[in-house]
């Protein structure tokens, strides 16, 4: 109950704009007042063009992809080579192990690994390490974009980023808490 | 920046027009279910006497082992490939039109998918024994032989299945997300599930971007693989009629062939039931009729090189198969099916103002896909009906059993997507949105 409390405090301020409106010129200001990007955020029904806020992304999916890749040849060469070898089915005139079969396995394998690999990182890049305090807006699905700042619980500090979001142009202006987004 | 940037004011009707067909349901809808859920009971109930009474109530017997079932495995797992080439293909080559057609073709694939592993099934004898196929260590001491091309197919569809399903879920996601805040119910909770607490940030799109640009290009190679590799079920076997190095490209060609005549079937029907004329236009048919022209072309090359060889070189095994389709016990199905898919779709296609007639393309469509189901029925039947010793030549045709079985499967297949479009937005929202807001509206 004592987290739940403390939750409450904490402070999300979201601005809601029109798309014409370029968002630069706000991020800049909220920065020279000491707001990091990790804190902030921009939200969209479809993808934007130029990023707009410079977070660190962890490990690039592309890597993990790699990684899956070369795990999937191992696990292609383990069936088609070592299973061979563990259970030999003799057929006159073939080899236990046949490096063609090996290829075509490991090369399904390798896809199937890289692919799940890239799918479960990027489900945890989305899903699990998304920023607490957001969620999806209703009028950000009808076209708006919005832009989500954390302030903690300075109740100051979220009043003037309130204003600066008004100033900018943001058609409407929300302090929520935490605890509304639970 | 005095005006609002072009299309983002269209978001909300295009969120209106393309989450309709999952918030309104009309008794035509629950009569098409009903009737489609008789013939599946109907397919069930034969599959249920089969396992009970034995694979002898098909007219699989020696030497036709593989029949109907195998044949129908080989043609849906090449309509499958529809989603996979519209929508990986086509996002390879930035072809921006694609954006209204993909999310339709991909629940081809899925569904495709889900009724060729049935037929799997279908075909084992003793069909609950299904798990000794699966390589795990057990206390049978057997273990499954990776050096026959059948444990290839089984890998390469486990892949190929477990890839498409992420391929279209991928950009399932920020739709689902919409359809979470606005549908209410028990699917609102599934929504939230599957969109797996999207909101939209920049993050996230970055994220899912990168994934999708990631996985399109292995989706298409592992797209072209598994159709070489049931391509090498038959190219492998010293069989007169399936021994050849020309299986592999022609089961892909063959494939992609028939997936775009389903999705233009598929295309016609949902545009005109869900009234999509504003996101499904004439220019859609029109990309799919050239691209259809182009299938069309590379598949005739590539039979008639196949039956070139066989009739010049005159190898006696070789030429009582295809004396059998040309003037023989297949010749009707053979020269039916030579017109459904090559004679009828170049005769037709070639004109630009036939490809810009939604309707005639589609029974085009319909033809590609009964030629191509025959196809793949006359590559199996008539090479095992002829094997060397003449004495042993025999015909074949389904039993009762396998044509309700076949039957009840297409009503399953229909039934799925029927249930599908209900639950997914039939077009891909956000790309669709992304694609006007960008001034391609396609």
């Amino acid at each position: 109950m004592d987290n739940t409390t403390d939750m409450a405090e904490q402070h999300v301020i979201l601005g809601l704009f029109d798309p014409k409106t370029s968002l630069s010129p706000v991020l800049d200001q909220l920065r020279s007042q000491g707001i990091p990007d990790a804190l902030m955020e921009v939200l969209s029904p479809l993808p934007l063009e130029t990023p707009l806020l410079n977070k660190p992304g962890g490990i690039p999916l592309h890597r993990i992809t790699i990684m899956g890749g070369v795990v999937g040849i191992g696990v292609g060469i383990f069936f088609a080579a070592g299973t061979a070898w563990l259970y030999p089915l003799v057929t006159g005139g073939k080899p236990i192990v046949s490096i063609p079969v090996v290829g075509i396995i490991s090369y399904e394998t390798m896809m199937l690994v890289a692919i799940v690999v890239t799918f479960l990182a990027m489900a945890v890049k989305i899903g699990f390490k998304q920023q607490s305090g957001i969620r999806q807006d209703p009028r950000i699905d009808e076209g708006a974009v919005g832009l989500s700042i954390q302030v903690g619980d300075d109740t100051a500090k979220a009043e003037s980023v309130s204003r600066l979001l008004q100033e900018a142009g943001a058609s409407e202006v929300e302090i929520r808490t935490i605890a509304d987004h639970v | 920046m005095t005006n609002k940037p072009t299309g983002w004011e269209e978001i909300p009707q295009i969120n209106r027009d393309l989450l309709a067909p999952l918030q309104t349901t009309t008794w035509r809808y629950f009569l098409w279910v009903g009737i489609l859920g008789c013939f599946v009971a109907a397919g069930l109930g034969a599959w249920t006497y089969q396992i009970q009474t034995g694979i002898g109530q098909t007219n699989l017997h020696h030497p036709i082992f593989w029949g109907s079932y195998i044949g129908s495995f080989v043609y849906w797992i090449g309509v499958s490939h529809s989603g996979t080439f519209i929508s990986g293909v086509l996002r390879l080559t930035n072809a921006e039109w694609r954006r209204p057609v993909t999310r339709m073709a991909e629940l081809m694939t899925m569904v495709a998918l889900i009724v060729t592993a049935l037929f799997i099934f279908y075909h084992l004898g003793r069909v609950w024994l299904f798990y000794y196929l699966i390589p795990y260590p057990n206390q049978r001491g057997i273990w499954p032989n990776f050096r026959s091309p059948l444990m290839w197919d089984a890998t390469a569809i486990l892949t190929y299945a477990t890839a498409s399903t992420i391929y279209i879920y991928l950009p399932l996601i920020p739709d689902f997300a919409l359809a979470r805040n606005r549908i209410q119910g028990w699917r609102k909770t599934v929504y939230r599930w599957l969109a797996m607490g999207w909101h939209g940030s920049q993050a996230q799109w970055y994220t899912l971007e990168t994934a999708i640009r990631i996985i399109t290009p292995l989706i298409v190679m592992v797209m072209i693989s598994v159709h070489s590799i049931v391509g090498f079920d038959f190219g492998m076997a010293l069989v007169p009629g399936w021994h050849s190095t020309i299986f592999a490209p022609y089961f892909v060609v063959g494939a992609v062939h028939s997936g775009l005549g389903m999705v233009v079937i598929g295309l016609y029907v949902l545009r005109k039931v869900y009234h999509l004329h504003d996101y499904v236009r004439t220019e859609h048919f029109e990309k799919i009729g050239q691209l259809m022209v182009v299938t069309t072309l590379l598949l005739a090359w590539l039979y008639f090189s196949e039956q070139l060889t066989v009739w010049y070189g005159k190898i006696p095994e070789h030429i009582a198969v295809q004396d059998s389709l040309l003037y023989g016990s297949y010749a009707v199905p053979f020269w039916f099916m030579v017109n459904c898919i090559y004679v009828l779709p170049l005769i037709t296609l070639v004109w630009p103002r036939f490809r810009r007639w939604p309707l005639g393309l589609m029974i085009i469509g319909l033809f590609i896909n009964i030629g191509m189901y025959m196809e793949r029925m006359l590559i199996i039947v008539p090479p095992l009906g002829h094997p060397r010793l003449s004495f042993q030549w025999v015909d074949y045709f389904p039993s009762f059993i396998e044509l309700t079985i076949l039957t009840g499967t297409l009503a399953l297949a229909l039934l799925l997507y029927s249930l599908a479009i209900k639950f997914v937005p039939v077009i891909s929202i956000w790309e669709e949105k992304f694609g006007r807001t960008h001034g391609q509206h396609h």
